[in-house]
């Protein structure tokens, strides 16, 4: 088998807040995520889910063990819980989604068509002046995709990206990320707080422990694609939630 | 409120203090030598307006506040920005900040005059002094209230350095730091106009406030204040409606 895209080996943090007061957020985590995974981690509140997150996007260094990326230079795209708090208010959405190119690793000449292209593919033409309170929520979240995307990631970190968003955006959205990890053969982790989100979405979904956490089970969901808000009613759906729940509750 | 019922509700409060005014003054209730009447009061704006010398008196009244604001505005945001970003930088200079922020800077006026002489750069320097401060403090602030999560934006697509400022920071911390230099305007003006009155110089609005005073020409008195506050409130709002515009996103 090829070596994973990233490696996250023992990995373990504490946090040191200003009064000497520490957290354990991750206890040992140990996880490969290979090419074309969609993993999704689920884990109850406060389990160290985007501590997780960020010790894997090199945002945030653990205290022990270490995390490997399986090629050099590995791009990174990161959406953010918070589009009211990640999204630039401003600029506007196309010079949002320009952001990662402004930065000296990224070259500016190609920039236009890659904008052009994922301005295309998340539909977001009518909206490229406008700036981000201009726009409901779904589209902002939208638009911090499309600056995710706009660099072709290796792997895409999502962050509860749907979690203030309505039931029907949060539907299409979901959709709509599954037909790009498809479509641009891109690898993706995801966190959510909604088992039915985590399983519907994911070829692994991840069941993490109360803080300190570490990795309860990895759970295979073996469903066929495309799937839709009827896979999550079908038995091997309910079958492989059952086990996500058993494992959920350990520690 | 509807726009036209705002517009209506607007000149009342203005109307019923002329009102009043005109009633008291008319009626003789007060001592015209305190308050003049209105009209007197009016007659001596329009014909000191006539006259170069009262703009000449305006000129140096905003020259020297402009000056001031410049200066601290271009020393003041930079260092503001560097102290809410790095914490140890902060922690170093919150105390002078927060000395010299209390410290009323009329209370400097004799050390000032001592450094600086009687001239337009005492003024100027105190002026700066008093407005540095305000723009400093709004800054950090600025920065140190903008959203931790754009920060993490930054670190994730390798923002470091002048461009992470350029494109971070600064914008972030741009609507508190208008503010900040909003009330920076409206102090300078204040302070210029006392510096005007109490040290040596020939030129200004303070200095024209308190000879019409010494000379008991009242209406004249009254005229030149007039003219300051609306000055002042012109200034103010020029800069609300070129705040709006350039934070536009601000409290959206």
């Amino acid at each position: 088998m090829s070596t994973p895209l990233v490696k996250v080996d023992r990995v373990g943090k504490i946090f040191h807040d200003s009064s000497q007061h520490t957290t354990n957020a991750i206890k040992e985590v140990t996880l490969d995520i290979n090419e074309g995974d969609f993993l999704t981690i689920f884990g109850p509140n406060g389990s160290g889910k985007t501590t997780l997150l960020n010790l894997v996007a090199k945002i945030e260094n653990p205290t022990t063990g270490n995390v490997e990326y399986g090629k050099p230079n590995l791009r990174i795209g990161y959406v953010f819980q918070n589009y009211d708090e990640s999204l630039l208010p401003w600029r506007t959405v196309e010079e949002n989604i320009n952001l990662p190119f402004e930065n000296y690793s990224f070259k500016q000449n190609e920039a236009k068509s890659k904008i052009e292209k994922v301005i295309k593919l998340l539909r977001l033409e009518q909206y490229r002046d406008k700036y981000p309170y201009m726009l409901s929520g779904g589209k902002k979240q939208l638009t911090a995709l499309a600056r995710a995307l706009v660099i072709e990631p290796d792997i895409l970190i999502m962050d509860e990206p749907f979690s203030s968003l309505d039931f029907d955006t949060t539907t299409e959205m979901e959709q709509l990320v599954m037909e790009i990890w498809r479509d641009l053969n891109i690898t993706v982790l995801f966190v959510s707080h909604d088992i039915d989100e985590a399983v519907l979405l994911a070829n692994k979904v991840i069941v993490l422990s109360h803080k300190p956490s570490v990795v309860n089970k990895i759970i295979d969901v073996e469903l066929d694609h495309p799937r839709n808000q009827e896979t999550t009613v079908s038995p091997l759906f309910v079958e492989i939630k059952k086990q996500v729940i058993e494992s959920y509750g350990k520690i | 409120m509807e726009k036209y019922k705002k517009i209506k509700f607007i000149f009342l409060g203005p109307i019923l203090l002329v009102g009043f005014w005109f009633a008291v003054t008319n009626l003789n209730l007060i001592n015209p030598l305190f308050l003049p009447t209105p009209q007197k009061v009016a007659v001596a704006l329009f014909s000191s307006l006539i006259h170069i010398d009262i703009w000449r008196d305006l000129f140096f009244t905003l020259y020297r506040a402009f000056i001031a604001l410049v200066m601290g505005t271009l020393i003041g945001v930079p260092l503001g920005l560097l102290m809410g970003y790095f914490d140890r930088f902060y922690y170093s200079f919150e105390f002078i900040i927060e000395f010299f922020r209390s410290t009323p800077a009329t209370a400097l006026f004799p050390l000032f005059l001592l450094f600086f002489g009687i001239g337009d750069l005492a003024k100027i320097m105190l002026v700066f002094w008093a407005v540095l401060f305000i723009i400093i403090v709004h800054s950090i602030y600025g920065v140190r209230l903008g959203k931790r999560s754009r920060y993490r934006v930054a670190k994730v697509m390798g923002f470091h350095g002048f461009s992470l400022f350029k494109k971070f920071i600064f914008p972030e911390a741009l609507p508190q730091i208008l503010a900040g230099l909003r009330i920076a305007l409206s102090t300078s003006l204040i302070i210029v106009v006392v510096m005007e009155m109490f040290i040596g110089t020939q030129i200004g609005l303070g200095k024209r406030i308190i000879d019409f005073q010494l000379v008991y020409r009242i209406p004249e008195m009254y005229a030149a204040i007039l003219l300051v506050g609306t000055v002042g409130y012109i200034l103010n709002k020029l800069f609300i409606g070129q705040e709006k515009r350039i934070v536009h996103w601000s409290g959206k």
